[in-house]
């Protein structure tokens, strides 16, 4: 895998140049913004890692340059800008990911991996939380080997709370993603379903914190 | 003392009317008094005019009939003069060496005359004091005639007249009084409202006061005071950029340092050089956090001024807030007591309130009492909502409770990352949203309750 990482402090680059050696990525480090074009036209690379404050020309010039010639090579943009504004504006420049500084190389190599497979076509990984398993393509869940047979709510519900798994999702958002289905929401609907959802995986499967929402394990 | 300028302006006014009241009643009594008097005066030259004209009548007749014989020209003239009765004239006549000829009935006894014209005598009549006017004429050299009056009721007619010229003024005092009012109060209208554009300003408002439509006089005031607003808000700007540019600024080595770290990490096997690197990197995630919330500060306090502020179900954000946090108390084993409660709708930017909920919460989580119940709630009234998150924790004195907004102050012996800014950052959001930041003990300062009271919107 050839990456051409643009970072613009030199020993920033220099640390991460070496850490992704370990991981097995070829690198170029380039410091300078105004190079980073035409090294994409000369060299052949799988991914850019790049960062917004480059001198010369900006990382955002550089992304609508590259997008309006059509590039379609993976992006990752590294920067120290945090709110959500800047993410959003850097996102909707072309960007396909956003990682601000500082941040943890393992969640970087993450984003990395993910980055890869998407640009690649091959499917998200497998949910997992205890002995459910969800396999996001195809929909297809198990339950301790066994495969389950959900309606397109209840796969909704399952989706939503399986890809936050460890982490509470709110009632709210769970309904939001029942919306789609264009049927009337009843104010208990959400809890229909989770109900039955317990029911094919057990009472402890789903995790209640009263008047704010639902988990599923993590892992 | 503060006076207010609309009552300066009233009382001044209307001191100054009395006092225009009471000049103008002594001026039409002392032009009154001069009327009379030049009246007063006519009226005994007129009378000794007539005593003359008549003896002269009577000599001529008596003198052209010889009828002389008995007759007495002036003591006819007189008697004419007697019957016509001229109202409150006194007529006292002498011949030329002072014999006293004639006196009418209660006529005080006038002193002999030596010159023709008017004097002012005073004659003291049953214990008091009365001023006459006096004129004598000799006629025809036979004999002094002098005419006087009292001229008490004279003087009373000129006070009469001045009082009875202020009555029309008297009947005119409410219109006067309305009159200094509503001209007043027209006049620091500008001056109103001034003040109550200043008054409803955003708290942290900077922007110039408007100058279009100002008084004069204030005008200085308004300018000078848009000066200093202007030099304040630029010395208020560089300070927000040099902060979040020197925070922008240590991100970039924070992240060099953090890397190198994490791969120094991976890349040994030697479990006391891991320990080393475990508490290097904790160390490095300090830093980082802290440079965060100063960043958040810094990003809150600079653009304050320019929130969108909009109605908010503030519940509605604690949810998503509480759904995105709760795993860090849940799997920390402890109970988060979320009662269900009808919307708390206040006026607030949604974005900069989520940041205020999420460093009560990250606070409480952190510093709860392990397997402890924390409460997250709102005591609802017709004005306020008061949204509370109250934790158990080691016992905090209240100096140290008072302490806690304080940037940069961490409890003693506090091991928890942190930067001491959560606090701070809340009181910012506070203060924009006009809302009241308290902290409490709960239960015994083994445990604080920190409430942000806001206006509720109805």
């Amino acid at each position: 895998m050839r990456v051409l990482l643009v970072e613009d402090d030199y020993q920033l680059g220099e640390s991460l140049k070496s850490a992704l050696s370990i991981e097995n990525y070829a690198v170029d480090l380039e410091t300078d913004g105004a190079k980073v074009i035409p090294m994409l036209k000369a060299g052949e690379y799988d991914m850019m890692v790049l960062d917004l404050g480059l001198p010369n020309i900006s990382g955002d010039e550089i992304l609508k340059k590259l997008r309006s010639a059509d590039d379609p090579i993976p992006v990752l943009v590294l920067t120290a800008r945090n709110t959500t504004e800047d993410k959003i504006e850097s996102l909707d420049l072309g960007a396909d990911d956003y990682l601000t500084k500082p941040f943890d190389i393992d969640e970087l190599f993450a984003r990395l991996r993910s980055l890869l497979r998407r640009s690649s076509g091959r499917a998200r990984p497998v949910l997992i939380s205890g002995d459910v398993e969800l396999e996001p393509k195809d929909k297809v869940v198990t339950h301790a080997g066994k495969t389950v047979i959900l309606t397109a709510k209840e796969l909704s519900i399952l989706e939503a709370l399986m890809s936050r798994a460890g982490r509470f999702v709110s009632k709210s958002r769970l309904e939001e993603g029942m919306y789609a289905w264009g049927d009337e929401i009843e104010s208990n609907t959400v809890e229909v379903y989770i109900s039955r959802l317990r029911k094919y995986f057990g009472r402890d499967f789903i995790e209640t914190l009263r008047s704010v929402g639902y988990r599923v394990k993590k892992g | 003392m503060r006076y207010s300028l609309k009552t300066r302006m009233i009382f001044f006014g209307l001191m100054l009317h009395g006092a225009i009241w009471l000049l103008a009643a002594s001026a039409s009594s002392y032009t009154a008094a001069n009327v009379i008097f030049e009246t007063l005066d006519n009226d005994l030259k007129e009378q000794a005019q007539f005593i003359r004209f008549s003896s002269r009548l009577f000599q001529n007749f008596y003198s052209q009939f010889s009828v002389n014989e008995g007759y007495d020209p002036l003591t006819d003239s007189l008697a004419i003069t007697e019957s016509i009765g001229w109202d409150n004239v006194h007529v006292v006549v002498w011949d030329t060496k002072g014999q006293l000829i004639y006196r009418s009935s209660s006529a005080p006894g006038f002193d002999f005359p030596n010159v023709n014209g008017f004097v002012d005598d005073t004659y003291m009549k049953k214990g008091k004091e009365n001023r006459w006017r006096i004129y004598n004429e000799n006629i025809d050299s036979i004999f002094w005639v002098s005419v006087g009056m009292n001229t008490k009721h004279a003087r009373q007619n000129a006070i009469d007249f001045g009082l009875k010229a202020l009555y029309p003024m008297i009947l005119i005092i409410p219109f006067t009084i309305f009159g200094v009012y509503f001209g007043s109060k027209k006049g620091l209208s500008a001056i109103n409202k001034i003040t109550a554009e200043v008054a409803n300003r955003q708290p942290n408002s900077l922007v110039p006061i408007s100058e279009q439509n100002i008084p004069e006089e204030i005008f200085p005031l308004v300018n000078s005071l848009n000066g200093l607003l202007i030099r304040l808000k630029n010395a208020i700007d560089n300070e927000h950029r040099f902060t979040a540019n020197a925070a922008h600024e240590l991100q970039t080595p924070l992240a060099a340092i953090k890397t190198e770290l994490q791969l120094c990490q991976r890349s040994s096997d030697n479990p006391e050089v891991i320990d080393v690197l475990d508490r290097m990197a904790s160390r490095v995630d300090r830093a980082v956090y802290t440079v965060q919330q100063v960043l958040t500060l810094a990003r809150i306090e600079s653009q304050d001024s320019q929130l969108k502020m909009g109605t908010v179900d503030l519940r509605s954000v604690v949810i998503e807030d509480l759904a995105d946090l709760a795993h860090l108390a849940v799997d920390r084993g402890l109970a988060i007591d979320f009662p269900e409660s009808e919307p708390w709708q206040i006026k607030g930017n949604k974005e900069v309130l989520s940041i205020l909920i999420r460093n009560l919460l990250t606070n409480a989580f952190r510093y709860a009492t392990s397997g402890s119940q924390i409460e997250v709630s709102a005591n609802i009234s017709d004005q306020h909502i008061e949204f509370y998150v109250a934790n158990d924790s080691k016992f905090i004195t209240e100096q140290e409770r008072e302490k806690m907004i304080d940037s940069f102050y961490r409890l003693p012996g506090n091991e928890m990352p942190g930067a001491g800014l959560g606090l701070s950052i809340v009181q910012r959001i506070v203060t924009v949203h006009q809302a009241k930041l308290d902290i409490d003990s709960w239960k015994n300062d083994h445990g604080v309750k920190v409430t942000v009271t806001f206006s509720r919107v109805s």
